[in-house]
């Protein structure tokens, strides 16, 4: 059994379904992030790990304990806030401390185990400050401190980042994933960032609608999308929707596409392209999947443009949807993609994975 | 050399950027954009607002005339002495009166034990109807508040009904006399406890449910979490019904006239001084003397209020004074004008505004921009 294991949880508010039949399994040490929209369930579910939320139905196993009944303090975790939590009353020392009192430790180990914990967050020596004399991302740090104090054996951090400025988050994110690993306590973190999500995760658990749509590494997560929903909400991508020709090829208007894997003839299949994997190439240089398309709009970001392209300059009603391509600036060389100019593009056959949904 | 003076080739340059900033930013031949004003720690009514000035003045001439000059006549007559020369004979003969010590400690001690019952009795009232599960509210409330239907007195004769010579639950006394202390302190607590409730129930109204959760998530007992997270964040509202409670004891004439029997107080003090011996001298100086805990009590009450702002977390930014900057709320018919306006002069403020709560239930009360808009609701599921 894993380390934390979640069988068919779910959680009803009236008629609003916040989870329905979640399965999870988390092993020990690793960093999950539970990633999708709000109103999604993700913050139900993690709340319903920290016994602050009460399921209507299924279980929570964590370290071979069923947890599922337990108040929150008899659970084994940390769990850090959005909007931090810290106790305005008390200074930093003892709001780090405050777990640790409940837990009735040793007076001496007390004061070194703060000082430990402000070392660990890189705030040593704050301990007579009120959080009100601290910064958003310090007030963070310290409610990292706290949460991590009594040296629980499951964090769990509840949009620990969005209350900061875009600066702060990427530093700090960066620091908790790397205490994270340093003190490999498994965690637990939910976001709608999906930027984030993939910067931080071993795994990503993407959800909608109370309901787990994916579960995979950040790799797979962002190149192999289980269905539209998922493709659609990390990153960028064009919906490709298309009927298999033979075994290899995807018919697509007037277009034939090879394809990376086998295809059932006859079948409907929908495919998720990447803007980035789109390549632009020479008119004299050959690669499969290629043809021509003309340049309809053309948005300059800075690193790199975003191109959008009619497949055969062709117009009409079985036109083939216009592609989003991502060009970058280094790769373009200055050159510049003007409307109405016609790019020789391919797909490379490797990039273009149907989504195991049906269509 | 000052470099902020004009002499100062540097002088000018400060002195001429916000000119150029000012220039550079508005487009070419258009006047310059006006800016509105940065927000002031004190609103103040916007210049060509008709009738503005004319009711701040009407306000303040009010306020001269019924309560300045009173105090500045009470305060000269107990500096005068009997032929009309200034002196501090009064204060001195006021010291040396058989019974105005003992009426001065009286009137102390009389109103720390009311204070002392009030407030835990008060706080454990508003603590049931805003934290419990406690059925009819709004009726426990409603009784709560009840003694203030009538004057303070009416109450004091009840307590003389009940517990006096012919009282049916004088026995409850153990032999001792409801008339003097113990009938003052009963009465007075009785009086005092609605002002006390309604300060208390705000405080209490509003809590940060996030501060609970962190205390649950973090093992704390229920006491632990009560010490922690309810005192503390209704610890302004206490401070302001203990000060509440304690003025108006110190005031308080009709219970002592009452119930007090021979048990001297300064309030009843004054009245036979002023009234029954004709020496308005004296009973001026009796009333400097009571004016002094109101005066104290006032000026905590200003301590805590700077407190309590510095107290709240980062993340709530506090409504304030002038911290509106919008098109409402400036007018005399909203509650905000009369609270910002009447500040100054209004000790019996019900509580503090915001009691130190987080940013999850707390909303500013009508300011035009959120400023601490409630990020996410106690169980919205995301």
């Amino acid at each position: 059994m894993a380390h934390l294991q979640i069988e068919s949880l779910g959680k009803r508010y009236g008629p609003f379904v916040a989870l329905a039949g979640i399965d999870l399994a988390v092993e020990r040490g690793e960093f999950v992030v539970l990633l999708g929209p709000s109103g999604c369930g993700k913050t139900t579910l993690l709340r319903a790990i920290a016994g602050l939320e009460r399921q209507d139905e299924g279980r929570i196993v964590h370290a071979g304990r069923d947890i599922s009944a337990l108040p929150p303090g008899q659970r084994d975790y940390g769990i850090v806030f959005q909007s931090y939590a810290l106790f305005p009353n008390l200074d930093v020392g003892r709001n780090v401390a405050y777990g640790l009192d409940a837990r009735r430790s040793a007076r001496n180990g007390l004061r070194q185990r703060v000082e430990e914990m402000l070392q660990l967050v890189g705030l040593p020596g704050t301990e007579r400050k009120l959080p009100s004399q601290l910064s958003g991302g310090q007030q963070q740090r310290i409610a990292l401190a706290r949460a991590l104090a009594t040296r629980p054996d499951l964090l769990l951090l509840d949009e620990p980042l969005s209350a900061l400025d875009a600066i702060e988050r990427v530093r700090l994110r960066g620091e908790i994933r790397a205490l994270q690993r340093r003190l490999g306590v498994t965690t637990l973190m939910v976001t709608h960032d999906q930027e984030e999500a993939l910067a931080m995760a071993d795994r990503i658990v993407v959800m909608r609608s109370g309901r787990i749509q994916q579960v995979g590494d950040p790799r797979t997560i962002y190149h192999q999308p289980h269905n539209a929903f998922v493709a659609d909400f990390i990153g960028r991508g064009n919906l490709i929707e298309g009927t298999a020709a033979d075994a290899e090829h995807l018919r697509l208007a007037g277009l034939t596409l090879r394809c990376g894997t086998a295809l059932q003839a006859g079948r409907r299949y929908r495919f998720n392209l990447r803007p980035e994997d789109i390549r632009l190439l020479d008119t004299v240089e050959r690669a499969p999947n290629s043809f021509y398309a003309q340049v309809e709009h053309c948005e300059f970001l800075g690193a790199f443009s975003l191109v959008t392209l009619r497949p055969g300059g062709s117009t009409g009603r079985d036109a083939v949807p216009t592609l989003v391509a991502q060009f970058s600036s280094n790769y373009l060389a200055g050159r510049p993609v003007e409307p109405g100019a016609m790019l020789r593009i391919a797909i490379p056959p490797e990039h273009l994975l149907p989504m195991p949904e049906a269509a | 050399m000052n470099p902020f003076s004009p002499s100062h080739p540097l002088g000018h340059a400060l002195g001429d950027a916000p000119a150029a900033a000012t220039l550079a930013l508005s487009p070419a031949g258009a006047s310059p954009v006006a800016y509105p004003p940065a927000p002031r720690p004190f609103t103040r009514l916007r210049g060509g607002e008709p009738g503005s000035h004319a009711l701040l003045l009407l306000a303040a001439l009010a306020l001269a005339l019924f309560l300045l000059a009173p105090l500045a006549t009470l305060f000269s007559h107990s500096l005068l002495d009997d032929a009309g020369q200034p002196s501090l004979q009064r204060f001195r003969e006021f010291l040396a009166t058989p019974g105005m010590a003992a009426a001065t400690g009286n009137t102390l001690w009389v109103a720390l034990l009311v204070t002392a019952i009030t407030l835990p009795l008060a706080f454990l009232y508003a603590y049931a109807i805003q934290r419990s599960a406690l059925p009819f509210k709004p009726l426990w409330r409603v009784l709560g508040l009840s003694p203030l239907l009538g004057p303070s007195l009416v109450g004091a004769i009840g307590f003389i009904q009940w517990f006096g010579t012919q009282g049916v639950l004088k026995s409850w006394l153990g032999g001792g006399s409801v008339y003097g202390a113990p009938g003052i302190v009963m009465a007075t607590v009785f009086a005092a406890f609605p002002h006390a409730l309604m300060i208390l129930v705000v405080a209490l109204a509003t809590a940060d449910a996030r501060l609970y959760e962190a205390a649950d998530a973090l093992g704390a007992s229920r006491w632990r979490r009560f010490t922690t997270v309810t005192l503390p964040a209704a610890r302004y509202g206490l401070i302001s019904a203990a000060l509440v409670v304690f003025a108006y004891s110190i005031s308080e004439f009709g219970i002592p006239k009452v119930i007090g029997g021979n048990f001297q107080v300064l309030a009843v003090e004054i009245y036979i001084q002023a009234v029954g011996l004709q020496n308005f001298g004296r009973g001026a100086v009796v009333a400097m003397l009571l004016l002094a805990p109101v005066l104290l009590a006032f000026v905590i009450d200003r301590q805590v209020q700077r407190r309590q702002q510095a107290s709240l977390t980062a993340r709530a930014v506090p409504t304030w004074r002038g911290r509106t900057g919008g098109a409402t709320c400036r007018w005399p018919c909203s509650w905000r004008w009369w609270r910002a306006r009447c500040w100054p002069c209004w000790p019996w403020r019900p509580g503090p505004r915001s009691s130190a709560s987080g940013p999850t239930t707390w909303r500013p009360r009508c300011a035009t921009t959120p400023t601490a808009w409630p990020r996410r609701g106690w169980a919205t599921p995301t």
